[in-house]
């Protein structure tokens, strides 16, 4: 990041000149010595414009200030952790809500006749058999669905008896499973 | 017992054109017969693990998984959240 590259700089000035204080190197920047404090303590970014004049400065080559600039802007690992799971509760959550696949197959479950085969559910509903292991996939892992070591699958949605009740029910999974 | 790695998944979009495709680079075999029409890999060798092949969701990267023994798996996530992992929630048994 730039700020490492701006102590870097800072600590080689000091090393050869002990007298070089912060105020000597930010007006050696073009700025004044708080701004550039707050970028050094981390409590601020530099933003690209200044990163371009300051590089130019610094004997950086145009190239190398676009690396800088680019890195600034790529998410920090906390916030790309974040967004890493905010894409994944909403791709959830919209498949539930987009794709009734997944009441199929917990109304069918519940079935006499239900066979607990995935080409089977794909031959009562139209689906193709990989639209209902992507639904089947979804249920288990939002444990609306269990399939247990002896092959017999469990209903966990059994308070829903209408898919809209469903719906909601397994919106209500994706909250609770997103807060965990 | 150890913890031996013991079959790979490959998560795909277009399962049948992965399918496709391994059993042309490799001459794996893929066979879907079985109740979860789930792509099974045979890689015609006794050496290695076997594999399958998974449909994933249209939002999802494609990927892969390693499945790893272990004697308990509620005890090996517990060790592994000890050690820093994260629970998917998407430990179930494998009928």
């Amino acid at each position: 990041m730039f700020r490492e590259k701006l102590e870097q700089e800072f600590a080689a000035r000091r090393a050869k000149n002990p007298r070089h204080f912060l105020r000597a190197f930010a007006a050696f920047l073009g700025t004044d010595h708080s701004s550039l404090a707050q970028i050094l303590r981390g409590s601020r970014r530099a933003p690209a414009v200044q990163i371009r004049a300051w590089a130019r400065k610094l004997g950086l080559t145009q190239e190398e200030a676009a690396v800088y600039i680019a890195a600034e802007h790529v998410p920090d690992a906390a916030t790309a952790h974040r967004q890493h799971q905010l894409r994944h509760w909403t791709a959830e959550a919209l498949g539930i809500v987009s794709e009734p696949a997944h009441w199929e197959i917990v109304r069918l479950s519940r079935a006499a006749a239900f066979e607990p085969d995935s080409r089977w559910i794909a031959r009562q509903t139209g689906l193709t058999v990989d639209q209902v292991n992507v639904a089947l996939s979804r249920l288990l892992r939002l444990r609306l669905l269990a399939i247990g070591a002896d092959g017999k699958w469990q209903d966990f949605a059994t308070q829903a008896i209408t898919e809209r009740q469903f719906r909601k029910l397994a919106l209500a999974r994706v909250r609770q499973m997103a807060k965990e | 017992m150890g913890n031996p790695v013991v079959q790979f998944q490959i998560l795909s979009k277009n399962p049948d054109q992965t399918a496709q495709f391994y059993s042309s680079l490799f001459g794996w075999g893929v066979d879907a017969n079985n109740p979860m029409g789930y792509r099974r890999i045979e890689t015609g060798s006794p050496e290695g693990i076997q594999g399958g092949i998974w449909p994933s969701p249209p939002q999802a990267p494609t990927f892969v998984q390693l499945f790893i023994a272990v004697e308990d798996v509620t005890v090996a996530v517990q060790k592994a959240e000890g050690l820093g992992a994260q629970d998917d929630h998407s430990s179930y048994p494998l009928a």
